[in-house]
């Protein structure tokens, strides 16, 4: 099977899931006691009424779910309840690009630092580094983003004055730094575990020790041979890892005051802006779906067994 | 899981003292969530008009100082605790109930049973956790209950996979086989034989499900979607914190502290309960 | 000057018990010389070729003297590196552990050769070709282009060999290369062994728990016993004459055609002693059915009686074997 076709399987096989979203979204947003008006002051019965009408939610929820299901195929994520003059859709596509900058760099950051720690940690093995780098991974894991993202402002945007604390300029890249650092360290301390037990485990395996013993150098064995074979549980990670992000990214932006998707989720939740956290639930969905299917490719590609079984 | 197994892991664990220290502080942070705040002065929604915003040690009965409202800050945060401890342990054992029974059949059974209920676990797997507790919250309302469900409801699937896996092998042992043979009944023989010889990866896991929890919630609570005022949570504490965090640190750093404390000690404790269940380090 | 020479070798490994895997060897191998090392598991045969080229576990030690054409093996820094792949080669037992899964073999057979001699890529590969078709594997260029996982184990262990004779070596050492395989295959493997060294005019140290297989390979046959050698003779003489207690014993063990249907199959009473275990006097005297006084008190020595060395106290004299 070519990888085209394994891309299309894959996808095919992300459809039901996505219906699963979509449908578990909705009936709960509607089901809920109350509607989306309840918090406004109390509304005379007939205005509510003709509210309710405009926004078609006096149909029968069959008849909701079947309108929503085609506005989704345009690309449209219906009105946001609570932002009368913005759709969900122009919400969604004013915040996207900015939470993908995040989220992108806070992952390529994480790969970056994270696996090399971990392979130093592993090779450095019961040694100063390796405790160095595993107390500190720890500590990462441990401690939230909600908390490690005000202490970085307070430490380098307040009392450093190195970098800005909030806003978003288009273009000014020290806005993205505290964000993607914040984001990516809790990312950074899982890889580097993942990494040094992965290529600890690996360098266990009889084949390594049959590569020395063939005379290879060990800078050979470790490139060639342990660290493919080894990354292979790090690259499973990724699917993880991007959800860690998205859902990270959520207290980045409301820290930092970033205007991304996050932000307006949060508010959307915050108002009981059924349609803005609908559509935003489903946005994250199919990010993660993508991201996850990146990953199995990459993983396939690794690992010459799955490649083989795919082309039989 | 052998006797030996057990009492190996039991006293790789005595001699690892770090992983006791946890314990240690673990118990203490329970003991002084539970009945802490009964020995302090100061109600947690008490407002101390003439001491708002003071620090830790300058003021006589504010142990850790008060936040702006004059809160004490000390009761606060074991307020707090109690409430994100209660919560985690909750959803813990409604995951474990949940994710133990769901996994050990599926395991057991084998077939279709087991393709369908694993399926059924792989497709709430593939759902994004956290944005669905928030729709969740969104529509039942925000608060503790919602919170405990929501989570719970989530951290289920992770057990029973593990559970599931382990089932699937001790499904082939002996003492499986002579008590199917016996005549036992398949609840029976679930109950009796297999679930208690999971115990092990059960407690590793549960024992990491804990801080997983307390951190979806504290970071829920932490946005404004999670536990509201005035009832405390280390993650509304946190944000309170954070809002203060240039004139008066301390309201972050108390919190915050508890906080990271109680999640590495968590995921310490599990870790090294983990390294001792496992015969592959033998 | 002998290819190999072994003096005092000893291997220790620390943890939660010091374990003395191999204690106080001595061996000698000529050039083209074939020499096996009989043992049951556990008595260290592995790790006593481990030790000579330096791929001893992250807590074993190893003390004594191996000396490769001269050059010594043993000591701090990693002297083997040098005879790695080059002078010494390896087999594994387990073939599927000897190759790395996600690499062509093609690949790793190439780099075994460029990382020896510095050859250039093409030269090495084409070497890589010819190697694959002297270890008689049909279709050698598809060979060169899958993965070992697409081979069958017998086919494996084929590669494997190709693969450590890559670098051209003196001195081959096979760590029970036929153990893991059918009982087939274990023939067309030891005879394919056997040819290679005599074609590539190479030293071989075969270790082995299969007496059986020595017969008919070895030059010398040397008997391991709780880390120790036991006794060492050449082959003819080892088979036709044992002088130590164990080695006949080990010898009547095989069973026969000869043996009448529904004979008991003869053992050694008793195992061998758990590694790391302390001994006074003899290793074998607890198993030993001419255990006296003197083999509890006094370790017998290595010494010579007649053909063989042999450390015994009261060694057969030209009985027994077969």
């Amino acid at each position: 099977m070519s990888t085209l076709a394994f891309i299309a399987r894959r996808l095919l096989g992300a459809i039901p899931t996505l219906a699963v979203i979509v449908a578990l979204s909705f009936l709960l947003t509607r089901l809920a006691p109350g509607g989306p008006f309840d918090e406004e002051q109390a509304l005379p019965p007939e205005i509510r009424a003709n509210l309710e009408a405009a926004y078609g939610l006096d149909q029968p929820i069959a008849v909701q779910f079947g309108r929503y299901v085609a506005g989704l195929l345009r690309g449209d994520f219906g009105p946001s309840f609570k932002f009368r003059d913005f759709t969900v859709t122009e919400l969604i596509a004013s915040g996207l690009p900015v939470s993908l900058v995040i989220g992108a760099g806070a992952l390529l950051l994480a790969l970056a630092l994270g696996i090399p720690a971990g392979i130093c940690a592993a090779l450095a093995r019961g040694g100063f580094t390796d405790r160095v780098v595993m107390t500190l991974a720890v500590a990462g894991i441990s401690v939230p983003v909600f908390v490690v993202a005000p202490l970085l402002a307070l430490v380098l945007g307040i009392w450093l004055h190195w970098l800005p604390v909030a806003g978003w300029a288009p273009g000014r890249w020290s806005d993205v730094v505290l964000p993607v650092v914040t984001l990516a360290l809790p990312v950074i301390a899982y890889l580097a575990r993942l990494t040094r037990g992965s290529l600890l485990e690996t360098l266990r395996a009889p084949w390594i020790r049959a590569a020395r013993a063939r005379g290879l150098p060990r800078r050979v064995v470790l490139l060639r041979h342990a660290l493919p074979a080894a990354l292979l549980p790090v690259i499973s990670f990724l699917g993880p890892a991007a959800a860690a992000v998205l859902a990270g990214s959520l207290v980045v932006e409301t820290i930092f005051g970033l205007p991304g998707m996050g932000r307006h989720l949060v508010q959307g939740a915050l108002n009981r802006d059924y349609t803005l956290v609908m559509g935003m639930v489903i946005v994250y969905a199919v990010l993660m779906i993508v991201l996850n299917l990146l990953a199995d490719l990459a993983y396939a590609w690794l690992d010459p067994r799955i490649r083989r079984e795919r082309r039989a | 899981m052998s006797a030996g197994l057990w009492r190996d892991a039991v006293r790789q664990l005595r001699a690892d003292r770090l992983a006791l220290a946890c314990l240690a502080i673990l118990v203490l942070l329970v003991l002084l969530a539970v009945a802490g705040p009964w020995l302090l002065d100061y109600r947690e929604d008490e407002i101390d008009w003439d001491n708002m915003a003071v620090a830790p040690f300058s003021v006589d009965g504010h142990w850790l100082g008060t936040d702006r409202l004059g809160r004490d800050l000390l009761v606060r945060t074991l307020f707090g605790l109690r409430v994100s401890l209660a919560i985690a342990l909750a959803a813990t054992l409604v995951s474990l109930v949940i994710g133990v029974s769901w996994g050990a059949m599926a395991g057991y059974l084998r077939g279709r049973s087991d393709a369908l209920m694993m399926r059924f676990v792989d497709v709430l797997y593939s759902l994004p956790q956290v944005f669905f507790v928030i729709i969740l919250t969104v529509v039942f309302g925000r608060g503790p209950l919602t919170l405990l469900l929501a989570i719970g409801a989530f951290g289920w699937l992770t057990m029973a996979r593990i559970v599931r896996g382990q089932a699937l092998s001790l499904r082939e042992r002996e003492f499986v086989e002579a008590a199917v043979v016996g005549g036992a009944g398949t609840l029976r023989i679930v109950g009796r034989h297999i679930v208690p010889n999971l115990l092990g990866p059960v407690i590793v896991y549960a024992t990491l499900t804990v801080p997983q929890v307390i951190l979806v919630e504290s970071f829920l609570s932490f946005l404004g979607i999670g536990i509201q005022e005035p009832l405390a949570s280390l993650g509304n504490l946190i944000a309170d914190g954070a809002a203060e965090m240039e004139t008066a640190p301390w309201i972050l750093a108390v919190p915050a502290g508890c906080l990271v404390l109680l999640v590495f000690c968590f995921n310490f404790l599990g870790d090294s309960l983990r390294d001792a269940l496992d015969p592959r380090d033998r | 000057m002998a290819l190999l020479e072994i003096r005092g070798l000893t291997v220790d490994f620390s943890g939660e018990r010091r374990i003395r895997a191999v204690d106080h060897i001595d061996l000698s191998i000529e050039r083209e010389e074939r020499v096996a090392i009989v043992g049951e598991s556990g008595s260290g045969k592995s790790q006593l070729l481990l030790a000579c080229i330096g791929l001893l576990a992250a807590n074993g030690r190893s003390a004594g003297s191996v000396r490769f054409d001269g050059a010594e093996l043993i000591g701090a820094g990693d002297p083997a590196a040098g005879v790695r792949g080059r002078g010494i080669g390896f087999v594994f037992q387990d073939a599927s552990g000897s190759l790395t899964p996600h690499r062509r073999i093609g690949d790793q057979l190439a780099e075994a050769a460029i990382a020896a001699r510095g050859c250039e890529r093409g030269a090495a590969l084409a070497e890589a070709l010819r190697m694959i078709e002297r270890v008689r594997l049909p279709d050698a260029r598809r060979c060169l282009a899958q993965y070992p996982h697409e081979l069958s184990g017998g086919m494996r262990q084929r590669v494997a060999i190709a693969a450590a004779l890559m670098s051209q070596p003196r001195l081959l050492f096979a760590d029970e290369p036929t153990t893991a395989l059918d009982v087939t295959v274990q023939a067309e493997v030891m005879t394919l062994i056997d040819e290679l060294c005599r074609d590539l005019g190479m030293a071989l140290l075969l270790v082995t728990h299969d007496i059986g297989v020595v017969a008919a390979l070895a030059d010398r046959i040397a008997v391991m016993y709780a880390g120790r050698i036991v006794e060492c003779a050449a082959a003819s003489a080892f088979l036709g004459d044992p002088r130590h207690p164990y080695s006949a014993g080990l010898l009547a063990s095989v069973p026969t055609l000869a043996d009448a249907h529904g004979t008991e199959l003869r053992t050694i009473a008793g195992s061998p002693p758990a590694p790391g275990s302390a001994f006074t006097g003899c290793r074998f005297e607890p198993r030993c059915p001419r255990a006296a006084a003197r083999c509890r008190a006094e370790d017998p020595p290595l010494a010579v009686h007649g053909r063989s060395t042999v450390a015994c106290h009261f060694p057969l004299r030209g009985e027994g074997g077969t």
